[in-house]
């Protein structure tokens, strides 16, 4: 009916002030930051930057250390999607039933994503230090033989920050899985009860099908977020040991640093290709099976 | 009886959800122990507790971190990033759903776009130089407003799908006008989503810590996020005072979130979850 | 419903006015309550954190107290300040004045360029040694020191003492003096993980295996003008080497990748550890630590410095003033009043050093500091450390060189020089992108 009429109550004009500032404050420096790439601007020289073609970008791809970043930042983001993902839910099919504390429950599971990640590196540095929290505990209940240097090697600090990411965000995700389990219409669950479907069929017949928009919406936050994980990684391990736990953010912000700019804005080029593409792929996977669902 | 039973059944799961507390709680007692402690005693990193609780701590932490006024400088900041955000992401999310077009559908790509975008510090700089804005409050904002905009643009979108077109038809037979009907009509039914946005827009509004440093351009407009670096650094020993600073830090955002946690599931349940 | 939601944003709208009228109200508090006083002035400055020193902040508040003069000071983390230094004046959006180490700065901003010439201020008669703070014979910067000191072991005497230990003069002595301290439990040498520690022993090591200021001087200007490689000086890859056999013999704790420099001073003070190779400026942060320890400072002999020279750290931390700053007259007003006695006393009221200015009481030095003044200092047994030499490489040597120094002893991978052959790639790098002589072809 009335479409024509009825449009004019949505004025695309109040559309225009979000798109003016999203576009001057998120869109114009990526395109300054996506022609810069190709020049040598330097932060020594930054008047006249010159053009030099793919020259950035295929140093990028020949440097050891932004190899090693680029699966750092695979690793971390896949990784703590799936933890996010997993205790989100498991921590939301325990608190939607009426267990004692609910409510103090919820509350404390989201609160480390209210606070900064200034404020959880440094905690966790007194932490995991080898003097710190962890170690004394493990020495003061005896299992001595447990303490470690964590954040010393390879393994044990890129495990330290995806544990330490997923700590932050799974209440995050809780909540929304909280939110999809609500939205569940109990009588599916009654009509399963009947035809005397067990407690494990349900979950994968019922409320995993259901849940899959929650899925949607958490995966492309933990993906995207992951994938540009930039203040923990800096706080906690600066990319150390060595250049060990160097992501593509670090990576680029330590060309930044160097006066490097046209090779760091190649850096962060090549990271919103990574995003965009990686979050096209699992979107169009998840979409293709909220249809089905 | 029904209640006993359902009472034992929950108990596993209680202790469970103890359990994991463990790890949310340990770190936070830390701190605010560690915030009361002197010294010598904060730098054991342990959980005991301190032997005389070294409020003055907090005295000193407020003068020397000039804390005052960075909770000033944090508070404007983010009150006006927040409610600029929900205006305009809220504005536009609510017309992206309703026309429900192609052009709008575009755009809706378009800002959720953003979620792949990082901070490009150097382009910035001198985008900001060129538009005579660097090192301002209004600058900082405007960043902090479009940072937020695929997250509310793409909740506001969502949300509104789910309430009821006919709402908006009998507010126009009855002669509403466009203000109206987005300010008296919609606004108040998008309570749930709009008090999720503002959590979330406080939340990291309040604690970011790299925009404020690049683009503002003197210490009288510090954010209390910054001030945590007076304590935390080089040659400091003095971990009593970068608990007390962390504690001082996030007790605001905290208390908002306490007051408001209860709306988040709501807003979540339409304005995420039924996609 | 509605009332909630509107209360909330009643109360963000307050905040903003009262943030807005707090704001304009403290302006006009200040204003008016005291007429008396001289008119309000202020610059603008920005400091590094880890050096808003107590006396600096005393001098600040004098100036506040008697002349109402304001610093409007950005303190800025450590690990952000050359970026955002740089950027700043780059981008011409920089503070009137700016703190850094003279003369490092020189090398990473131009001065004729971008700094204010001083050389015509009263104070700069006063210098006790002009050369620091000059560029191409005018003087660019503020100091507030003559000299930072020099860097060498610093030790924990009641260690040393319980295990009957003397101050080792040899190589053998010294790794006699190692051993028996491992033998008996005790860390015997400590390191930060901090990445500007590690590279202590080996700013100092090549200058003192160069031997003098003008060898090292020489080494400095070939590498940057490519003239010659770092691994072309067998006695420069001898100092890393010499440095990564430390951990190999196990006499560095094995948590140097994380023990901070708190960490350090802790296992110092309480003796856990014996030494700590650093700085006078370190020095002073362990006596400030443990007020009542009893520790010392001795020059390690190594195999590479047959001579017994020290290695110095003649800068000093300082001002420059911007170029393009609005009241320059202000500015160069407050370093003026800076440079006056009881002013410039301040700055050493909790850490005694050496005054940049002659009139200056610099605060009673460490016996220990004293003497390796009287020893190595007056009887010019002193090179400067490799760092003021290359200068122009500090930007570079956080993200890589330093990083190298911790990560070769964590993997054992890498000996000297293949170090320094992996440095020489980002040092051509860097420098052919900015187009510095002798790198455009």
């Amino acid at each position: 009916m009335l479409i024509r009429r009825e449009k004019m109550f949505y004025p695309a004009g109040l559309i225009v002030p979000a798109l003016v500032v999203f576009t001057l404050f998120t869109i114009v420096p990526v395109l300054m930051s996506l022609f810069y790439s190709f020049t040598d601007w330097n932060i020594m020289r930054m008047e006249n930057p010159e053009f030099r073609g793919l020259l950035n970008y295929q140093r990028l791809f020949s440097d050891p250390i932004f190899l090693r970043s680029l699966g750092n930042t695979l690793l971390f983001a896949f990784s703590t999607t799936f933890l996010k993902t997993v205790i989100g839910l498991m921590l939301a099919i325990i608190l939607i039933k009426k267990v004692p504390g609910n409510g103090i429950f919820r509350t404390l599971f989201y609160l480390p994503c209210v606070l900064s990640t200034t404020v959880v590196g440094v905690l966790y540095k007194a932490i995991l230090a080898s003097n710190g929290l962890l170690n004394n505990g493990l020495n003061s209940i005896g299992l001595s033989f447990l303490t470690f240097d964590w954040l010393s090697t390879y393994a044990t600090a890129i495990t330290s920050t995806i544990f330490i990411e997923s700590w932050m965000w799974a209440g995050f995700n809780m909540i929304i899985f909280i939110a999809g389990l609500q939205a569940i219409p109990s009588d599916y669950y009654e009509a399963a009860e009947m035809e005397g479907a067990g407690k494990v069929n349900t979950f994968f017949n019922i409320t995993i099908p259901l849940l899959v928009p929650a899925f949607t919406v958490v995966i492309t936050l933990c993906i995207t977020g992951g994938l540009r994980v930039f203040d923990l990684i800096y706080v906690l391990t600066n990319g150390g040991p060595g250049f060990d736990t160097q992501v593509m953010n670090t990576f680029a912000f330590r060309a930044f640093g160097q006066g490097l700019l046209g090779e760091s804005s190649a850096a962060s080029i090549v990271l919103a290709f990574v995003v965009v593409t990686i979050s096209f792929i699992l979107n169009n996977k998840l979409k293709s099976s909220e249809v089905e669902a | 009886m029904e209640i006993m039973i359902k009472r034992k059944k929950n108990i596993i799961p209680f202790i469970i959800l103890l359990g994991i507390s463990m790890f949310y709680f340990i770190p936070i007692i830390m701190m605010i122990l560690g915030s009361l402690k002197d010294q010598t005693e904060a730098i054991m990193f342990n959980l005991n507790l301190p032997k005389n609780a070294q409020w003055k701590n907090y005295a000193e932490v407020i003068k020397r971190g000039k804390i005052l006024n960075g909770y000033k400088n944090s508070f404007i900041i983010t009150s006006i990033s927040t409610i600029l955000t929900i205006i305009v992401g809220g504005f536009a999310g609510i017309t992206i759903s309703r026309r429900n077009d192609k052009l709008s559908n575009g755009f809706y790509y378009y800002f959720i776009f953003g979620l792949t975008i990082t901070l490009q510090i150097a382009s910035m700089f001198s985008l900001l130089k060129s538009f005579n804005l660097y090192g301002s409050f209004i600058s900082v904002i405007l960043i902090f407003v479009a940072q937020r905009m695929p997250f509310t643009v793409m909740t506001f979108t969502s949300f509104v799908k789910g309430v009821p077109r006919s709402l908006d038809e009998a507010a126009i037979v009855d002669g509403c006008n466009v203000f109206q009907l987005y300010t008296q009509i919609l606004m108040p039914i998008l309570k749930p989503i709009i008090l999720t946005n503002t959590i979330v827009t406080i939340i990291s509004v309040w604690n970011n810590f790299n925009i404020s440093l690049f683009f503002l351009n003197s210490a009288k407009q510090w954010t209390v996020s910054l001030t945590i670096y007076n304590f935390y650094g080089m040659f400091s020993r003095d971990w009593h005072l970068v608990f007390t600073a962390l504690v001082l830090t996030i007790i605001p955002v905290v208390a908002v979130y306490l007051w408001l946690q209860k709306y988040i599931v709501s807003g979540m349940t339409a304005g995420a979850v039924k996609g | 419903m509605k009332s909630k939601l509107s209360k909330l944003i009643m109360l963000l709208m307050m905040t903003m006015i009262s943030g807005l009228v707090f704001a304009n109200g403290n302006k006009e508090a200040s204003t008016t309550t005291q007429p008396e006083k001289k008119k309000k002035r202020e610059i603008s400055a920005m400091l590094m954190q880890s050096r808003n020193f107590t006396g600096l902040q005393e001098m600040i508040a004098k100036l506040e107290a008697e002349e109402n003069i304001v610093i409007d000071m950005q303190v800025i983390p450590d690990d952000q300040y050359l970026n955002l230094l740089k950027i700043k004046v780059n981008s011409g959006v920089a503070p009137d004045l700016m703190d850094y180490n003279v003369p490092h700065i020189y090398g990473v901003l131009d001065p004729a360029k971008y700094f204010e010439d001083l050389s015509d201020q009263p104070w700069v008669k006063r210098l006790v040694n002009p050369s620091i703070s000059e560029y191409n014979g005018k003087t660019y910067s503020y100091t507030f020191l003559s000299t930072s000191g020099f860097q060498a072991m610093i030790y924990n005497k009641d260690v040393f003492k319980k295990f009957g230990l003397e101050v080792p003069k040899t190589v053998a002595e010294f790794e006699k003096v190692c051993e028996t301290l491992k033998n008996g439990g005790i860390t015997p040498i400590l390191l930060a993980s901090d990445i500007w520690v590690p590279q202590i022993w080996m700013t100092a090591g090549y200058s003192r295996a160069l031997g003098s200021a003008e060898a090292a001087k020489d080494f400095a200007d070939k590498i940057l003008t490519n003239k010659a490689k770092f691994t072309d000086y067998p006695q420069v890859v001898a100092a890393v080497d010499e440095y990564l056999s430390l951990f190999e013999k196990g006499w560095i704790n094995k948590d140097f990748v994380t023990l901070n420099i708190d960490g350090v001073y802790e296992a110092l003070g309480t003796g856990k550890g014996a030494m700590f190779f650093g700085s006078t400026g370190l020095a002073n942060s362990v006596e400030q630590a443990f007020p009542n320890g009893n520790f010392g400072m001795f020059n390690v002999p190594t195999s590479y410095d047959s001579k017994d020279i020290i290695s110095g750290t003649v800068f000093s931390t300082g001002f420059v003033v911007n170029k393009a700053s609005k009241d320059k007259e202000l500015v160069k007003e407050v370093l003026e009043i800076f440079s006056r006695p009881e002013y410039a006393k301040l700055y050493f009221n909790d850490r005694p050093g050496f005054p940049a200015l002659n009139d200056v009481d610099g605060g009673k030095l460490k016996d220990y500091a004293q003497n390796v003044y009287n020893d190595y200092v007056l009887k010019g047994k002193m090179v400067n450390e490799m760092n003021l030499f290359l200068n122009p490489l500090s930007s570079l040597n956080g993200s890589t060189l330093w990083v190298y120094y911790q990560e070769a002893p964590v993997t054992g991978e890498m000996n000297g020089y293949q170090l320094l052959e992996r440095f020489q790639k980002d040092v051509d790098k860097f420098m052919k992108e900015q187009k510095a002589p002798g790198w455009d072809k």
